[in-house]
């Protein structure tokens, strides 16, 4: 299988052998998060050695002159270490610089706390001017990457480490929520890696008769208020999943947006505010509670909750 | 070299440039005179000799750059592209008001003329090593200059764009550094050391020169030295130059004139 960072680095790979104002930039992560593939580009694959910041502020420049950088580090190092880089030298100013943060969430498992991004969609949609992506499978991997370039602007793409099963037998639709399944009793609406997750809880409800509706939600912002209007209104709850803190990500964006404009009970599967620990990924998602099994266990324990209540 | 009349030129725009600069903070009633003053020169240099901004497209990238890394200068800056005619004269007095298209520190987006939005100190060497790339790349010969307060160079970030610079042999790349031996609350030998810049540089494989940055025809040469390296010009100057109670001065970094100094001011630099 795949992994969506094999898809990036075979892709911009490709896109970037006909497109010239793609460049792509390294801060010695290359092999991990296979920005690597780029350096078979002659000229235009920029090794900046250990040093994000440096490397933000370097893709600012080359973008001011009509390039479109991809800055390519671990999702911690890139929105966490490189904060202040980010807002002011290409947020304020609004340039064309693609941001790539891979090893999102629990994902490095065994590297631990220090290398697991729990907070960088929190911190990236805060910046006003950036657009925020999570992929889900490779599809909207691929997706994601040619949108990005046809876009003018700072865009914040988040990927994971490890295999990310097929959500779509088509085509999704970029800046949409996707509706993968439709339902009637409860919402589950995830991103990336925790997408396939709702897959399986919602077979497993449906098992107990739950009648369980899937959206995947690779752009987090601006997040498409129409379609989560909707699903909202075909259900009784929402549940937001997500590989990322409960604070700031996903299921804040979808409160956040929803309180303005409809009353619903949402409850959110995440990273409860707290850092993890270094161990294998499946077993983070077990002991941290973001398994099929804890989305499941959640809608039942939720499913009588009216809507008032 | 310069010509006797291109120095008398621009020893009178500077004149009339520091007085723009105590007008406009005067009218605003805060902002940064010692490290707007102590850059006029370099400045006036800069948008006179080398970047050729094209009036009717400032926003256009293909040509040589300046990016003010301490944005805190911006005065300066403003002031110079008011003299080229990009600033309407008028809007100066605008400066950090609502609405105004001046901002506090530079934003490149809101002010034509301005290539970059600064106020962060320590990233504009990075964004300038990227603009001299991306004309290395695209094969083109256009400059990249860039103007580092001594005390931001202490931001560590400035020391890996040093390292990236050099080591990907950016020789159209030119920082300054406004050596006025001041920062905010301090000298800045108080936090740096008494270490030598020149030799720092140096060693990562810079270029460097030492100037006295308040001399046109000093600008002159080192700007025009031809060099394999990126360059750095350490520019010896005063902060708060021009005017006599605010130069060398700590507090004169950041303060509101009164209008007794404002007149002071205006008087000493007729
Ligand atoms: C990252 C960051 N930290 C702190 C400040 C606040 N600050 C503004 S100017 C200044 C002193 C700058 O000293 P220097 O670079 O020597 O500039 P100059 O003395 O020429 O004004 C400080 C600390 C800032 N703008 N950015």
């Amino acid at each position: 299988m795949e992994e969506i960072r094999d898809v990036f680095g075979n892709l911009i790979s490709e896109i970037g052998g006909k497109d010239s104002r793609i460049v792509v930039l390294d801060a010695d992560l290359g092999t991990s998060t296979r920005a690597s593939k780029f350096s078979k580009i002659p000229g235009r694959f920029i090794q900046c050695g250990i040093a994000e910041q440096n490397m933000v502020g370097v893709s600012a420049g080359l973008a001011l002159k009509g390039f479109i950088p991809f800055a390519v580090s671990f999702a911690v190092f890139i929105a966490g270490r490189c904060y202040d880089q980010i807002r002011v030298s290409i947020a304020y100013p609004n340039l064309n610089v693609k941001l790539i943060g891979s090893h999102a969430g629990l994902t490095p498992g065994p590297d631990g706390p220090t290398h697991q991004a729990i907070d960088d969609i929190a911190l990236m949609r805060a910046l006003p001017n950036m657009m925020v992506l999570e992929p889900a499978d490779r599809r909207e991997m691929a997706m994601v990457i040619e949108e990005s370039i046809k876009l003018e602007g700072p865009v914040y793409i988040r990927m994971n480490r490890g295999s990310s099963p097929d959500i779509y037998d088509n085509k999704p639709a970029f800046r949409k929520i996707n509706i993968l399944r439709e339902g009637k009793d409860v919402a589950l609406i995830a991103s990336g890696f925790m997408v396939h997750k709702a897959i399986k809880a919602a077979k497993l409800l449906e098992l107990e008769n739950i009648s369980a509706l899937i959206a995947s939600v690779h752009c987090i912002k601006p997040i498409d208020t129409e379609t989560l209007l909707d699903i909202a209104k075909k259900v009784k709850f929402i549940v937001t999943i997500e590989n990322h803190s409960i604070v700031g990500g996903l299921g804040s964006v979808i409160s956040e947006v929803l309180s303005e404009i409809y009353q619903i009970p949402i409850l959110k599967i995440g990273i409860k505010d707290t850092f993890a620990e270094s161990a294998e990924t499946d077993d983070l998602f077990k002991k941290y509670g973001l398994t099929e099994m804890d989305i499941v266990k959640k809608v039942i324990e939720n499913i009588n909750m009216t809507q008032f209540s | 070299m310069l010509s006797k009349e291109e120095k008398i030129f621009l020893e009178e725009k500077a004149k009339k440039v520091r007085k723009l600069i105590i007008e406009m903070l005067y009218y605003a009633g805060s902002g940064h005179p010692g490290g707007s003053l102590s850059i006029v020169e370099i400045l006036l240099y800069l948008y006179y000799k080398e970047i050729d901004i094209d009036l009717k497209d400032p926003r256009s990238t293909d040509r040589s750059m300046l990016i003010l890394s301490k944005g805190h200068g911006c005065p300066a800056l403003y002031a110079v592209l008011s003299e080229l005619g990009i600033i309407d004269r008028e809007v100066l007095k605008t400066y950090k008001k609502l609405d105004s298209i001046l901002q506090g520190h530079p934003d490149r987006n809101k002010t034509l003329g301005v290539d970059m939005s600064t106020g962060s100190l320590g990233q504009g060497l990075s964004v300038a090593a990227g603009c001299a790339l991306a004309d290395k790349i695209k094969g083109k010969s256009h400059k990249t200059y860039v103007i580092l307060g001594d005390g931001e160079i202490q931001e560590g970030q400035i020391w890996e764009a040093a390292i990236f610079a050099a080591n990907n042999n950016l020789d159209n790349l030119c920082a300054f550094i406004d050596y006025n031996k001041l920062q905010l609350t301090s000298k800045v030998e108080d936090v740096f050391g008494k270490c030598n810049l020149l030799s720092v540089w140096a060693d990562l494989g810079w270029q460097c020169f030492e100037i006295d940055g308040h001399d046109f025809e000093e600008i002159d040469m080192a700007v025009k030295f031809k060099s394999e390296k990126p360059k750095v010009i350490i520019a010896h100057t005063i902060k708060g130059k021009g005017v006599s109670f605010m130069e060398n001065k700590i507090e004169w970094h950041s303060k509101k004139i009164s209008e007794k100094e404002f007149e002071k001011a205006m008087l000493e630099l007729r």
